[in-house]
């Protein structure tokens, strides 16, 4: 199922990311001023395509679930913040 | 090197022949009596274009250079390239690396990959002293795979 690129924007906005635009938009998340993790879509296009999207999950850290309850709205920042720190990528 | 870096550099290139291995497992055969075939030869002896084009089919390219005028490859990358699933587009990434890069066709992939790869680099240093252990690793890791180049002024600057 493709995703539309606004869904991956809202998915950067409910993780609290900082968003910065180059020729790709970039979404950084930081927690307690250290950056985490990284990601980036693509500018100018819609969709996004599944395995783009596969690509943009992995770099978060999130299962398809998990990225799919961000889309929509059932999983937030404090809950993105507990599965890091469960994948050791936030120290408790 | 420390060993945990070893083994993590040792682990990153196991997965990544894992995975190459399980989606070229005709090309592996051809080396079924070569028991001790380096992994590097195997994908030397890749074709450079696989017979039968579908939306699963995977390219592997070699990376030598940069198109950059700033930044120089230390060592030849594989890149494996693939098409979206809508067919519409190239996808070029490298897994253990985490990084990829979208254009519309092979080329037009590689040279996002990378712009993702400099790209990636610089926001990361850029950060440098307040990275998370995980994008810490993958910084130092990148320090390893390519190289700034000394500042060359182009025209003789102003009068």
């Amino acid at each position: 199922m493709s995703l539309r690129a606004k869904d991956v924007d809202k998915v950067f906005n409910k993780l609290g990311m900082k968003v910065k635009n180059g020729k790709d938009r970039y979404a950084l998340f930081y927690y307690e001023g250290k950056l985490i993790l990284r990601t980036k879509r693509s500018l100018g296009k819609p969709k996004i395509d599944t395995k783009v999207r596969h690509l943009i999950r992995q770099q978060l850290k999130l299962s398809d679930t998990e990225f799919f309850q961000v889309v929509d709205c059932t999983l937030e920042r404090p809950d993105y913040i507990k599965i890091l720190k469960k994948k050791g990528l936030i120290s408790s | 090197m420390k060993i945990e870096e070893k083994t993590q550099e040792a682990e990153a290139y196991y997965m990544f022949e894992k995975e190459t291995v399980e989606r070229f497992p005709d090309f592996f055969e051809g080396f079924a009596d070569q028991k001790h075939v380096s992994f590097e030869k195997f994908l030397l002896e890749l074709p450079a274009k696989p017979v039968v084009e579908s939306p699963e089919t995977v390219y592997i390219h070699r990376l030598h250079k940069l198109e950059s005028d700033r930044y120089a490859l230390r060592k030849v990358l594989f890149l494996q390239i693939e098409k979206t699933d809508d067919g519409e587009a190239f996808i070029a990434k490298i897994p253990w690396l985490d990084i990829f890069g979208i254009g519309k066709t092979k080329d037009e992939a590689i040279r996002e990959f990378e712009l993702s790869l400099i790209e990636d680099y610089e926001i990361l240093k850029e950060e440098k002293d307040r990275l998370g252990d995980y994008l810490r690793r993958h910084y130092e890791t990148l320090t390893k795979i390519i190289r700034e180049l000394p500042y060359v002024a182009k025209s003789e600057g102003c009068r």
